[in-house]
């Protein structure tokens, strides 16, 4: 049987912008397989009783945020040119969740989930009310306590930090009530850190060390009308933006590259 | 000017469950024509993801989109978070394609899909901020029209609808529309405007009906009041059901919908006649696509969509006399594709069973099958036309193919029920575990899975059984306990569903248009998404009926007499009352009648009095 020969591993870049960025990880990974499916490569199955395509994922983005860097890595029973497979794909894909780049792996090389475990994020956060003082000392305030807590489906769990951090997170003011968080994160096997865990965290926390702040005006609004609010974050923020800017292996020796 | 609400629409987006219900720009759906003067939306009343699936606006969808100066567009209703988030925020409920108002569009055609869904209508036109009655509405507003399944008994929501569309609707929309823009050309007067689309067959403008004075009615309750309108108003048939395009959407939703795969309507109509069942009434004549057309549309429909499964739908695939023939042909092309095919339900034969076989491969999950009743003498009654050993040589069959689980479905309630006839369910739950039990490996025997579910009786309009008064609840209490007692002591699980959603479904299939006043004001205290189990508020129902002077059991519960008015009366499903009568009298005789596709025509009506009729792709044989 084809399927049980290695044969070859395509490996695609890609990026999920826009309105894109509001959809789930599941959603996403059923989009690509039909883009796929649309562009007739010649994916493998899995044996067995239900067969699915071989197909593996960079590990999931926070809900609502974008990124320029997401991976794919497709197995295939025959060879396609990296350029042919690559136009077959774009031209089956929406613009915003669209592969930017593709080449051939070793079939064997580590999974996409174990290979890249550093992330680099670029967060806008809007605030008219929030000075940079407030949010900086929050920040530093989490940073030297070195873990964040919070509510996982009712379980209080705890993230160290340093160990998560590839780099300390540099806030930088770009406007009258707009600034942007650079975050690198390393992913460990016991847990990491995802961008919007410390948003949230850096809101909460700021509302502890500025009690008088007031709330941001959709959050007044909402609290008028009796609406939930689903995160902390938006209590203090009028709008958090998550963009993962690029995602790196770590080699041993510390140095990072690029997935392809 | 429209109004561009998705801005606003976004900074909600984060705040609320699964927001890529609210985004649109899925693979697949129409770029509209920026130059289009008429602009349609096809409104779902329930979430994206139960009313993208949805075949039929699928269908009006495309057909629109393909009109000159015309654009179509999608609505659902939004889910309630999202649903007290705009409200509270004063956003309109928008196109899901432009992000524009609804209420600047022309043409906002609703979905009636089943008894449910009324408050879901109310809830949509609320959000959408349009008058919700249409004596409040103008020509500043949009025309709201309704059409699907329910629609056959159109008064309990005929105040909310200026137009309801009744029967098939991909012919009879172009002639609609057209009509429409007609008059909006020529400036007609509201009244005008709803006389011309009057004249357009098959559509029926409640507003000139009224109620006959009590002496007058002898047949119909309603009867026009303004000269010209049909006194009934007659379904439609698509006549080239043949010619249609078979792959109605090739959306491809982000949302996992509910029927998230291709869906080729392989045949429309079914005359088993089994005489609960409105869709098999209101559908006939039978008419079946080609295997060949089927065949490249399912092959299209994948290299377009990339969906990894596809759907032959209808409301009796297995019946296509070409099934066989299709399913290898499709087996051949799809194998290595990983492609799964899909039937929506079997028939209970063997004949059935091994269609099933044929498209499970080697995963075999579940099967159901629906005997409805037990015992042979109520199956008889209901014209479920299957024998004892189809019942045995079907589940013998699936035990020995492989499948371990299989679900039975019943009704309870139904006409001329005994206690012995649900003793027989209990009986029949035996014996599929005993043939279970000895079609399969001992040590497979612990894997064995039978499921019984009940499901209360609802009678429906232009059915045989419309005159019917459904079952009061207590006796339906009792009832349950005699198949509780009945049920074998192991191997054999029994669902059923005592709720009192029944109830007003029964009293809307069969309501008359007073009920308005009940549904909008049921719905102004809060009751929507009443389909959703977690969401239905019978309660609610049940009280606000109370103090506005319904008694809701007593309507579900009230049984006519077959020369008593009838509030859909004016409704011309094709089929002859004199036919519904007819089986009605043969069913209390136990009666079985023909599957007129099978044998010969058994006069209900449809085909001699229209152009129509029975078109099958080969013959259909009987087993
Ligand atoms: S008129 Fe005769 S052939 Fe036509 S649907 Fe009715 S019973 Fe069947």
């Amino acid at each position: 049987m084809l399927n049980n020969q290695i044969g070859f591993k395509l490996r695609v870049r890609y990026q999920k912008i826009s309105r894109l960025r509001y959809l789930s990880h599941l959603e996403v990974l059923r989009a690509i397989e039909r883009s796929i499916r649309r562009a007739e490569l010649p994916f493998a199955l899995t044996q067995g009783f239900s067969p699915h395509m071989k197909i593996a994922y960079s590990a999931a983005l926070p809900l609502g945020a974008e990124s320029l860097d997401e991976y794919f890595d497709v197995n295939l029973t025959d060879f396609v040119d990296t350029k042919e497979a690559l136009k077959r794909l774009q031209d089956n894909s929406p613009e915003n969740l669209y592969p930017l780049d593709a080449k051939y792996i070793d079939p064997k090389s580590d999974s996409l989930t174990k290979a890249l475990t550093i992330s680099e994020y670029e967060i806008s956060l809007s605030s008219p009310q929030l000075s940079p003082e407030h949010i900086q000392l929050a920040l530093d305030e989490i940073l030297n306590r070195n873990y964040i807590e919070f509510d996982k489906k009712g379980k209080i769990k705890k993230l160290e930090l340093q160990t998560r951090l590839y780099k300390k997170p540099q806030l930088t003011t770009i406007d009258t009530g707009k600034y942007q968080l650079n975050l690198i994160t390393r992913a460990l096997d016991s847990g990491s850190l995802r961008p919007d865990i410390l948003i949230d965290a850096l809101a909460r926390e700021i509302e502890i060390a500025a009690p008088d702040v007031e709330l941001c005006t959709r959050a007044i609004k909402f609290k008028d009308l009796g609406l939930d609010l689903r995160f902390d974050r938006f209590r203090v923020f009028e709008s958090v933006l998550i963009k993962r800017t690029a995602q790196y292996i770590e080699e041993v020796t510390g140095e990072i590259k690029r997935g392809i | 000017m429209s109004t561009n609400v998705f801005s606003q629409v976004e900074t909600l987006l984060e705040l609320v469950e699964r927001p890529s219900r609210y985004i649109n720009h899925e693979w697949g759906a129409s770029a509209l024509d920026p130059n289009a003067d008429y602009r349609a939306c096809m409104m779902y009343p329930d979430t994206y993801e139960v009313g993208q699936a949805n075949q039929g606006l699928a269908i009006l969808y495309s057909i629109l989109n393909a009109q000159e100066g015309v654009s179509c567009e999608r609505a659902y209703t939004p889910w309630i978070d999202m649903a007290d988030c705009m409200r509270a925020l004063d956003i309109p409920l928008y196109g899901l394609e432009s992000g524009d108002a609804l209420k600047d569009f022309d043409l906002i055609g609703i979905q009636y899909p089943h008894e449910m869904a009324v408050t879901n209508i109310l809830e949509s036109l609320d959000l959408a901020q349009i008058p919700l009655f249409s004596k409040e509405r103008s020509l500043d507003d949009p025309l709201i029209i309704a059409g699907g399944p329910s629609v056959l008994n159109p008064e309990p929501i005929a105040d909310f609808f200026d137009c309801v569309l009744i029967g098939e609707s991909e012919e009879q929309i172009i002639k609609f529309v057209d009509a429409h823009r007609k008059a909006l050309a020529e400036g007609l007067s509201r009244e005008d405007m709803l006389f011309a689309l009057s004249q357009v067959p098959g559509v029926y403008v409640p507003q000139f009906y009224a109620e006959l004075p009590k002496e007058e009615q002898s047949r119909a309750i309603y009867a026009p009041i303004k000269e010209g309108v049909p006194e009934k108003v007659k379904r439609q048939i698509v006549t080239g059901f043949k010619n249609t395009d078979p792959l109605a959407s090739h959306i491809v939703p982000y949302a996992a919908t509910v029927h998230d795969r291709v869906a080729i309507e392989i045949l429309r109509g079914c005359s088993r006649g089994c005489r609960f069942c409105q869709a098999g009434m209101a559908y006939r004549p039978v008419r079946e696509r080609t295997a060949d057309q089927i065949v490249s549309a399912v092959l299209e429909g994948l290299k377009k969509t990339g969906y990894d499964e596809v759907s032959l739908t209808s409301l009796s695939t297995t019946d296509h006399s070409q099934i066989e023939e299709i399913l290898t042909r499709l087996n051949k092309r799809l194998a290595i594709t990983g492609v799964r095919i899909s039937l929506p339900s079997q028939r209970m034969d063997s004949f059935g069973v091994e269609m099933a076989a044929l498209v499970s491969g080697s995963k075999k999950g579940g099967l159901t099958f629906a005997p409805e009743a037990g015992s042979q003498r109520l199956r008889n009654v209901i014209n479920k036309n299957i024998t004892e050993e189809d019942i045995e040589k079907s589940i013998e069959g699936a035990f020995k193919a492989g499948w371990r689980r299989i679900k039975l479905y019943f009704m309870i309630g139904l006409p001329s029920e005994t206690d012995d006839d649900l003793r027989a369910i209990g009986e029949l739950a035996q014996r599929a575990y005993e043939i279970a039990r000895d079609n399969c490996e001992p040590s497979q025997r612990s894997a064995i899975q039978i499921t019984c579910s009940a499901a209360i009786f609802v009678p429906k309009s232009h059915t045989p059984y419309q005159w019917f008064g459904q079952v009061h609840p207590d006796e339906i209490k009792r009832r349950i306990e005699v198949l509780k007692e009945s049920m074998p002591q192991k191997g054999v699980r029994l669902n059923y569903h005592a709720s009192d959603t029944s109830y007003l479904e029964a009293v809307l299939a069969r309501g008359d248009r007073s009920l308005a006043q009940l549904i909008y004001e049921v719905w102004k205290r809060g009751a929507r998404f009443d389909a959703w189990t977690e969401q239905a508020q019978e309660k609610l129902w049940f009280e606000t009926a109370e103090e506005l002077g319904f008694n809701l059991l007593e309507l579900a519960c009230k049984s006519y007499g077959y020369k008593d008015p009838l509030p859909w009366a004016h409704i011309d499903s094709l089929v002859l009352n004199n036919y519904l009568e007819m089986e009605d009298l043969r069913s209390k005789m136990s009666q079985i009648t023909e599957d007129c596709t099978f044998g010969l025509c058994t006069y209900c009506g449809v085909c001699t009095r229209t152009n129509a009729d029975i078109d099958l792709a080969g013959d259909r044989l009987v087993e």
